[in-house]
């Protein structure tokens, strides 16, 4: 069997921490940080498969498949894998998004092996049968009802979503649509599995208290054998440029109106992902910022907002939302809000506000980065969504060089009002009427009017 | 630099050079559990108490304005920083905390003492933050969970310290004012009543040094934590439905009072709780999810504090499912209280506890949290090293006796946010139901 081959490394903060990238011969890859501030270490394994590799009428399928890879193996029956884990003091979850899904599990120091073996068997003998699919069936659907159907924020979000993207997968919610979660199948789960489940789709990231090189030969030693597969290739989907605004409105159990706006945004590995996020952090991610400020401190419109920047492979949206105070409505809101933008569009941002920003951004970045956890994530998302794990390191330089001008640039490339989406809802005040339609908004809004 | 004497309190230090991070916390003893004490006579006795809500509205009104600089002065001096200022309020402590760059930190710190010593508590500010706490309680009821611990929160603990909500209710928001903030700092910021604590870049002559340049004008006094009598516990079961529009799953939690954190009993019993619902694989969580598909989460918590507490377990099933989920849930819950553990339960319970400490103590934050913690009741600082021991110490004989002494399945609390009109028939017709007494209110009516 041929040795895994350093690929590359690079230094990792100020206390001598290294991380290092491997490749296998079976297309595997391998990153590693030691890192013994703590007795514990995280393993994660980043599968490049997420709802973006979906296809229509088959919505939900890798987040479900994501709950069925906690059940029966060839070598451990039902309940096993949580147990050895359990009894060993660890904690395993997974996550699943557009680009990605990821596996974690957090383990006392001594236990490397068991997280080794164990990720190795699932990735290659899960066992998918009728029962499991049925029971996982209906902890998603549980899951949905949490994340969205009962909860105003989620399905705003995923109202924003479908009525953004007309072409691109981004447009259906990765929990799926409520008829094909329904409608998933053992066969749509075998068929998934043996696609997307390849040691060259994946990239296995270890961070904690463990030695690099027996690390390595535990890896080499239980995946060294799983052959590559062929992983089908997904032609490029560009999204049509929006021309005109899309606009809906819900009536829905809030005590006040809630707005959720979406602009597109530029992928994650695009340089200017970063000035974007850096320009919603300066305009309304903290109590002196001016959007903050405005709004919800002197004019008490709202009771709070808050900007994000999708951390997509494609452009996705930069988005912003928060709910008004009584009395106020989200019009009122958005007019306020557009002000703003259009002053940043025409004179940029003050060179001030840049600086302090500046400083938030740094602290907040390595805050997020205090526990072995913290840092496979990190590592993780770089690596699967960027491309490469180190464009993770070269954030606070690039935090750096940015520019009161940059930022005027991206307000003027990404906040137009014709490239926008919004979403309000606002409080129904017909309670006795308002049984809704079992209609999972695959197919227009729930209520309310498309503009 | 200057050097000065160390505050009299002394500190905690967490230390951790690999990131150029540093938070320093000032905690205060005195926490929402003490807006009106259990004689009731706080206005007299000039403590900023006596209205729902107190503790939270001071010490956020603290945070808007000081040292002499407006709310939106002192922001931007935290922003120039690239630091965050937070004052966190609970029921049994009030943290205030600054986290910053290495490079930042004195000057973070000294925004801190601001905010500490030298709060501006002006009128318009506070009349402010009033209008922004009504504005809180309409975004709290957009979210089930935070509404089912809201309501289940009050009708456990009913007249307790415990059962009022930190940030106060709609009509006790009315009646806060300025002069009492002004008279809760004035009386609970004392050098007996604080503690503090740091972890990340710093070394221990570096917060010896940042603490008596910037704390040491605190003035000398007591603390301020009084005793905590444990609430009345209810007797007999009781259902409420907490009914909201449009709920397509119901957030169930049933439980009753628990012993303290303190109490010799609770060990044993978190030992039990967690084989009951701690874990994924735990007995909740393996029939109501694992084994029937009836709800994404399924748990059982034995919440810590310095007074008693609740043991609670929550699933979220479909409306449609909800009597069958619930029904199962009773079951398993008096299977468990009165049979006690299953063989090999109490084995894997301790094992996961003593393996997974390393996890609650795994970052200096962490450590510095659990270490104010345990101050904050009372309790020996052993445990942040030494709980995988203590556990393994606990026998079968101790769980037996400590949920022979503490479940009470006849005695439960049943709260449920939901739509009445769907719920309501289908509770009225479940045996395990019986004679329980069931009460509908409106979501938006706490």
């Amino acid at each position: 069997m041929n040795p895994a081959q350093l690929v590359s490394e690079h230094a990792f903060g100020k206390g001598g921490l290294r991380a290092r990238m491997y490749q296998m011969h079976n297309g595997l890859r391998v990153l590693l940080l030691r890192d013994p501030a703590a007795p514990v270490f995280a393993y994660q394994t980043w599968f490049r498969v997420g709802s973006r590799h979906e296809r229509v009428g088959k919505t939900g399928m890798a987040h479900l498949f994501e709950h069925l890879m906690f059940n029966e193996t060839e070598n451990h029956p039902q309940g096993e894998f949580d147990k050895l884990f359990e009894r060993a003091g660890g904690n395993t979850n997974a996550a699943t998004w557009v680009d990605w899904t990821y596996y974690q599990d957090d383990l006392p120091a001594s236990e490397l092996e068991l997280a080794v073996k164990l990720e190795s068997e699932r990735m290659q003998h899960l066992v998918v049968k009728e029962r499991p699919v049925e029971t996982e069936r209906g902890v998603v659907i549980s899951e949905r009802r949490l994340r969205v159907e009962d909860d105003v924020d989620g399905f705003m979000s995923e109202e924003l979503f479908r009525l953004a993207f007309t072409e691109h997968p981004y447009h259906w919610p990765t929990i799926g649509w409520m008829r094909d979660i329904e409608n998933i199948s053992v066969q749509d789960a075998v068929e998934f599995y043996r696609t997307y489940y390849a040691p060259n789709n994946a990239t296995v990231v270890v961070v904690g208290d463990i030695d690099e090189q027996s690390t390595l030969a535990l890896i080499e030693k239980y995946y060294g054998h799983i052959a590559a597969q062929q992983i089908p290739p997904h032609a490029p989907i560009v999204e049509p440029v929006q021309t005109g605004e899309r606009r809906a409105t819900y009536k829905k159990p809030v005590m006040t109106d809630k707005l959720l706006i979406g602009y597109p945004a530029p992928g994650f590995s695009d340089p200017d992902h970063l000035r974007l996020d850096f320009l919603s952090d300066l305009l309304m991610g903290s109590m002196s910022s001016p959007i903050h400020r405005d709004l919800v401190i002197e004019r008490e419109l709202m009771s709070g907002i808050s900007g994000s920047v999708t951390p997509f492979r494609d452009p996705g949206l930069y988005e912003i939302g928060g709910s008004l105070q009584r009395g106020h409505s989200a019009a009122e809101a958005l007019e306020i809000l557009d002000a703003h933008l259009e002053r940043v569009r025409r004179q940029g941002p003050d060179a001030v506000a840049v600086e302090r920003t500046r400083s938030r951004l740094l602290t907040s970045f390595y805050g997020n980065l205090r526990t072995a956890n913290g840092k496979a994530s990190s590592l993780g998302e770089y690596e699967t969504t960027a491309g490469d794990y180190r464009v993770l390191f070269d954030a606070p330089d690039e935090i750096h060089k940015i520019t009161a001008r940059d930022l005027q640039a991206v307000a003027e490339r990404y906040l137009q009002t014709s490239g926008r989406t919004v979403i309000i809802a606002e409080p129904d005040e017909s309670q006795d009427d308002s049984d809704e339609d079992e209609d999972d908004g695959q197919d227009g809004p729930l209520s309310g009017v498309l503009h | 630099m200057s050097h000065s004497d160390p505050p009299s309190a002394g500190y905690l230090l967490e230390e951790n050079h690999d990131l150029p991070l540093c938070r320093v916390q000032v905690t205060m003893r005195s926490g929402a559990s003490s807006d009106i004490s259990e004689e009731g006579h706080d206005a007299e006795r000039g403590t900023g108490c006596g209205v729902i809500g107190a503790t939270n509205f001071a010490t956020e009104l603290m945070r808007r304005g000081a040292g002499g600089m407006s709310r939106a002065a002192l922001d931007e001096a935290v922003d120039a920083l690239g630091a965050s200022l937070q004052v966190l309020c609970w029921h049994d402590q009030v943290v205030f905390e600054v986290m910053a760059l290495r490079e930042n930190i004195d000057a973070a710190c000294g925004l801190l003492a601001d905010v500490l010593l030298r709060p501006e508590l002006s009128v318009d500010e506070g009349e402010r933050l009033r209008r922004e706490l009504q504005a809180s309680l309409d975004d709290m009821r957009d979210d089930d969970g935070s509404l089912m611990h809201r309501f289940f929160g009050r009708e456990l603990y009913g007249n307790h310290p415990y059962g009022r909500p930190v940030a106060g209710t709609a009509a006790s928001m009315e009646q806060l004012s300025v002069e009492q903030a002004r008279n809760w700092h004035r009386y609970h910021l004392t050098s007996g009543n604080v503690l503090f604590g740091a972890a990340g870049d710093l070394t221990a002559s570096e917060l010896t040094d940042l603490l008596g340049r910037h704390f040491s004008g605190i003035p000398a006094g007591p603390r301020r934590d009084a005793e905590l009598k444990t609430a009345q516990a209810p007797v007999g079961r009781r259902l409420v439905i907490v009914d909201k529009p449009e709920r397509t799953q119901s957030q169930i939690v049933l439980g009753h009072l628990a012993p303290a954190w303190r109490s010799p009993d609770f060990l044993p019993l978190y030992v039990a709780t967690n084989a009951f619902g701690g874990t994924f694989t735990a007995r909740l969580m393996d029939e109501v999810r694992s084994k029937r598909g009836l709800s994404y989460g399924a748990s059982a918590r034995l919440s810590t504090g310095r007074g008693a507490r609740a043991l609670y377990a929550h699933v979220f099933p479909s409306a449609e499912q909800t009597p069958e989920t619930l029904e199962l849930v009773l079951r398993l819950y008096e299977e468990w209280a009165t049979a006690g553990l299953r063989p090999g339960e109490l084995e894997f319970s301790r094992g996961y506890l003593q393996n997974s400490h390393a996890f609650t103590i795994q970052t200096p934050e962490d450590r510095l949290s659990l270490r104010t913690r345990l101050l904050l009741c009372n309790m020996s600082q052993d445990m942040v090293h030494g709980f995988p021991a203590q556990v393994g110490a606990v026998t079968a004989e101790d769980v037996r006796r400590a949920m022979s002494a503490n479940l009470h399945p006849q005695d439960l609390l049943i709260t449920l946010v939901a739509t009445a009109k769907t719920i309501l028939p289908q509770l009225e017709r479940m045996p395990a139901l019986a004679g329980v007494p069931i009460e509908v209110v409106p979501f938006d009516s706490y």
